[in-house]
C-alpha cells in the first residue's frame, strides 16, 4: 500500500511567511529583556543584526538566482544570534558573525532551507572561536542602559560576579549578567508558549527535549555533583534551546519520530557539554552537531521504515 | 505572502506581546530590587570592607572611566547617613618583573585623601610575582597617609613632621560642630563638622541645610544642578576647600581676602568667608572642650527657651539631626549682658574666655614646608609654590603626600604597587575635580 501525502494545492495560512513571522514575533519577549537590562546598545545590536542578516540573504540570493526572497526568516536568524551575544560585544565582531551565519552557513549550502546548521547557533559559535575573548563582555543587568560605547570598543568585563550569590528571583527574572536573551526564564517560555498556541511549533519537540535534560542533569548531578539542576534550568539557556533553536524548520525536523529522537539527542548533548563547560557551548554546540547530524536521522528513518514495510509485505 | 488580514492580526499580537513583555519585565524589576541591592551591598562588602569601612558601596557608572587607562571600576563608599566616606577603586597595573597585569583595590577617605586600604582585587588572575606579603608591607607604610605617595626620598617621620609643624596648639580630640545662626537669601544654613584627632584637624565638612526641608542638601543641590554658582560645583569647591584645610591646618593660612574670596587654593571661586568663620568656631570649640553633641544640645536649648519649652511642637530637626532654625527673627538670643555678640557656646557655658589663639606649633611654617596652600590675611602668600623638576608616576614631587621607605631591595615593586596608589590619585584629581 502506497503512502499518502497531502495535496500541495490545499489552502493552509501555515506558510512559510506566517511560521517565519510567527518565530519572530516569539522572540520578543526576549527581545524585551534585553533592552530593558541592557538599554540603547542591545536595542541596536538586534537591529544592526537582524539587519545585515536580512541584507547579507538578500544580496546573495540576487547575485546567486537573480530573485528576491522573503527576509523574514533572516531577520529571524540575525535576531536570535543577537540575542545570543554578551551585552558589550561591539558591532564589528557582531557584523564577522552575522556574515559567517548568512554567507558561508547559510547561502553557501544552497539559501533558504538548504542550510543544514542553524545559522544563528553556527554563528554563535564562530564568535566563540574566532574571539573568545568577547565571552567575557558581560555587564551587569540594569546598569548603564545608556552606555553605547561598548558598541564600539567592547567592555573589559565584570568582576566579582558569582551566579550562586544571586537569589531565585532574581534568576527567574533574568537579573544577572548574561547574554542579551538567554537569561530570562520566565520570558523564554512565554515565547515558547506562542510559538506552539501559533502551532508554528509542536510541543513535543521542546517537552522532549526539556525532559530528557533535566532527567540526565538529575542523574549528572547524583553521580558527578556538577551543579544544581534548578539553577542550571534557569541560567545555562537551556530554555532558549528549547524555544528558539529547535523551533527552525529550515535545520531541525518538526514532525514525526524523528524531531523526537533529534530533542533527545540535543539533550544529551548538552548535559555532556555541560559537564564539561559552561557558558554558550551549553546553548549551540548540541545544536550544530544536532543539526550535522540531521542526515544521519533522515537516513535511519528511512532504513527503519523500508525494513518495516518490507516485514509488513512479507508477514502475510 | 501574507494577506491584509493576517498582517494586521500578527501586528496586533506583536505589540500586545511587547507591552505585556515591558510591563512584567517593570515588574520583575520592582520584585526583585530589595533582592538585589541586598546581593549587591553583600558582594561589595564581601570585598571592599577590607579597603574602606563604609555601610554600603555604589558604583560610579561614567564613560570616562572606561576610557581611564588603569583603572577598572570606582566605587564610592557611603555611611548610614549616605555621607561620602571614601572611595574603592578597582586599578590594575603591570608587574615588570614578568610584564602581567596585577589588580589591586585601593580605598581612600573621602575626607581626608588618606590611604584606607590596599590589597589584591578579587579577580586578580594571579599572574603577577608580586605577592600579597609584598601588598601589605606597602599598606603598612601608607596606611592612613595622604597619597599620592613617593618612595625612597624622604622618610615617613620626615613627611609627618609637617603636620607636627602645622599643628594648631590647645586643640582637644574630638568631633567639633558649629552652624550659622541666621539663613542666608536661599534659606541655607552653613555649617561646619571638624574631627580632631591627636591634636591635628583630619576631617572637615562643609555644606549646609534648607529652612524649608524639602529641599536638598547644598551639597546634593549642586550635583543635581539645582544650586549653580561660578566656576566648578559648589560640591567639589566644598571638597576642595576642605582639604587645603586639613592640609595648612589653619583657616587664617587660607588667606581669605577682604571680599571673601581666595586666590591660593585651585578650583575655589566662591565666598569662604562663612566656612573660615565656622572654622574659627570649631577650633574655639575644640579650645573649650565643646563638642557637636554639646552644641546640639545647646542650640535646642536655646530654641526651646525661646518658645518656652515648646521645641518638639516646632519639628525643626532634620534627618540627620540637625536642628534647622535661623534667628532672624530674633536678635536678642545671642545678646551678652554687656551687649556683645555671642556665639552657641558662649550662650550656654557663659563662658567668654578668649580661644581666638591660632599661632601655630612652630613659628617657622611657612618657610620649612612645601605645600601648596601658605597665606595670611587677604590674599597674601609668604612663600612660593615649589614645584621640582623630578616627578613620579607623572606627578611633580610637590605634590607627594607621603614618603615611605618602600620593600627593601625591591624597587621595581615598590615601584608598581606605589604607581597603583598613584593612578588612584590622578584618577581621583583628573575626574572628580579632587584634591589632596
Amino acid at each position: 500500500m502506497n503512502m499518502k501525502h497531502s495535496a500541495p494545492f490545499i489552502h493552509t495560512e501555515m506558510n512559510d511567511s506566517y511560521i517565519s513571522i510567527v518565530h519572530l514575533i516569539s522572540l520578543i519577549p526576549v527581545m524585551a529583556v534585553a533592552v530593558v537590562y541592557y538599554g540603547v546598545r542591545a536595542a541596536i545590536l538586534i537591529l544592526f543584526c537582524a539587519g545585515v542578516f536580512a541584507a547579507s540573504d538578500d544580496i546573495c540570493t540576487r547575485v546567486r538566482d537573480h530573485r528576491h526572497d522573503s527576509y523574514l526568516s533572516s531577520l529571524f536568524y540575525g535576531s536570535a544570534f543577537a540575542l545570543l551575544l554578551p551585552p558589550d560585544t561591539p558591532l564589528y565582531i557582531a557584523l564577522a558573525g552575522v556574515l559567517f551565519g548568512s554567507i558561508v552557513i547559510r547561502q553557501l549550502s544552497g539559501g533558504r532551507g538548504s542550510a543544514l546548521i542553524n545559522p544563528a547557533a553556527a554563528a554563535r559559535l564562530f564568535i566563540r572561536i574566532v574571539f573568545p575573548d568577547n565571552e567575557c563582555a558581560l555587564s551587569f543587568p540594569g546598569q548603564s542602559r545608556t552606555y553605547i560605547r561598548s558598541l564600539l570598543i567592547g567592555s573589559r568585563g565584570i568582576a566579582g560576579f558569582d551566579i550562586n550569590d544571586y537569589y531565585p528571583s532574581e534568576l527567574i527574572t533574568g537579573r544577572y549578567p548574561s547574554f542579551l536573551g538567554t537569561a530570562c526564564a520566565f520570558m523564554m517560555l512565554a515565547g515558547l508558549i506562542y510559538l506552539i498556541a501559533k502551532k508554528a511549533y509542536k510541543f513535543y519537540i521542546p517537552l522532549s527535549y526539556i525532559a530528557m535534560t533535566v532527567m540526565l542533569s538529575l542523574i549528572a548531578d547524583a553521580y558527578l555533583d556538577t551543579s544544581n539542576t534548578k539553577m542550571f534550568l534557569l541560567t545555562s539557556g537551556v530554555l532558549f534551546t528549547a524555544a528558539y533553536l529547535l523551533s527552525d524548520d529550515e535545520t531541525v525536523r518538526q514532525y514525526g519520530v524523528v524531531s523526537i529522537v533529534q530533542a533527545f539527542f540535543c539533550a544529551v548533548l548538552t548535559v555532556l557539554v555541560s559537564v564539561k563547560t559552561s557558558g554558550i557551548d551549553v546553548i549551540v554546540v548540541p545544536v550544530v552537531v544536532t543539526g550535522v547530524m540531521t542526515g544521519v536521522f533522515d537516513y535511519a528513518e528511512r532504513v527503519i521504515r523500508s525494513t518495516w514495510e518490507e516485514r509488513l509485505h512479507v508477514k502475510p | 505572502m501574507l494577506n491584509r488580514k493576517q498582517l494586521l492580526r500578527f501586528t496586533i499580537e506583536a505589540v500586545l506581546l511587547s507591552a505585556v513583555s515591558v510591563i512584567v519585565m517593570l515588574l520583575g524589576i520592582f520584585a526583585t530590587n530589595s533582592s538585589e541591592y541586598a546581593r549587591v551591598q553583600n558582594s561589595y562588602m564581601a570585598n571592599f570592607s577590607n579597603v574602606l569601612d563604609a555601610d554600603s558601596y555604589d558604583r560610579i557608572q561614567s564613560n570616562l572611566i572606561e576610557g581611564y587607562s588603569g583603572v577598572n571600576a570606582v566605587y564610592e563608599g557611603v555611611d548610614a547617613n549616605g555621607t561620602p566616606v571614601g572611595f574603592v577603586v578597582d586599578v590594575q597595573v603591570t608587574d615588570h618583573a614578568n610584564g602581567q597585569p596585577l589588580n589591586l583595590l585601593v580605598g581612600v577617605d573621602y575626607n581626608t585623601a588618606q590611604l584606607t586600604g590596599l590589597m589584591r582585587a578579587p579577580d586578580d588572575l594571579h599572574l603577577s610575582t608580586i605577592t600579597d606579603e609584598q601588598i601589605a608591607v606597602i599598606l603598612g607604610q601608607t596606611y592612613g597617609h595622604q597619597i599620592p605617595v613617593a618612595y625612597g626620598v624622604q622618610t615617613e617621620d620626615q613627611a609627618s613632621d609637617s603636620t607636627e609643624q602645622l599643628r594648631l596648639e590647645g586643640l582637644n580630640d574630638g568631633v567639633y560642630y558649629a552652624q550659622t545662626l541666621s539663613a542666608d537669601r536661599t534659606g541655607y544654613i552653613d555649617y561646619v563638622e571638624m574631627s580632631i584627632e591627636n591634636g591635628v584637624i583630619t576631617m572637615v565638612q562643609w555644606d549646609a541645610f534648607n529652612t524649608d526641608m524639602n529641599i536638598k542638601n547644598r551639597r546634593e543641590s549642586s550635583l543635581d544642578g539645582v544650586y549653580e554658582v561660578s566656576g566648578l560645583n559648589w560640591a567639589s569647591q566644598s571638597y576642595i576647600l576642605c582639604h587645603a584645610l586639613i592640609d595648612v591646618q589653619n583657616p587664617d593660612l587660607l588667606a581669605m581676602k577682604s571680599d571673601g574670596t581666595t586666590d591660593i587654593v585651585d578650583g575655589v571661586t566662591v565666598n569662604i568667608r562663612t566656612f573660615v568663620n565656622l572654622c574659627v568656631e570649631c577650633i574655639e570649640n575644640s579650645r573649650a572642650e565643646f563638642d557637636k553633641e554639646m552644641y546640639i544640645a545647646g542650640l535646642q536649648e536655646i530654641v526651646d527657651g525661646l518658645f518656652e519649652g515648646d521645641f518638639e511642637s516646632l519639628g525643626v530637626v532634620n534627618d540627620d539631626g540637625f536642628i534647622v532654625f535661623s534667628f532672624d527673627g530674633y536678635p536678642g538670643a545671642f545678646i551678652g549682658p554687656d551687649g556683645s555678640q555671642m556665639n552657641v557656646r558662649q550662650r550656654i557655658t557663659g563662658d567668654m574666655a578668649d580661644y581666638s589663639d591660632f599661632d601655630s606649633a612652630s613659628a617657622d611654617v611657612g618657610e620649612e614646608l612645601t605645600g601648596d596652600y601658605r597665606g595670611n590675611e587677604d590674599g597674601v602668600r609668604t612663600g612660593d609654590i615649589s614645584v621640582d623638576a623630578d616627578s613620579i608616576d607623572g606627578l611633580p614631587m610637590s605634590e607627594i603626600k607621603t614618603y615611605i621607605e618602600g620593600l627593601e631591595g625591591q624597587l621595581q615593586v615598590t615601584s608598581d604597587i606605589v604607581t597603583a596608589i598613584n593612578t588612584v590619585y590622578r584618577f581621583l584629581k583628573d575626574y572628580l575635580n579632587w584634591m589632596a
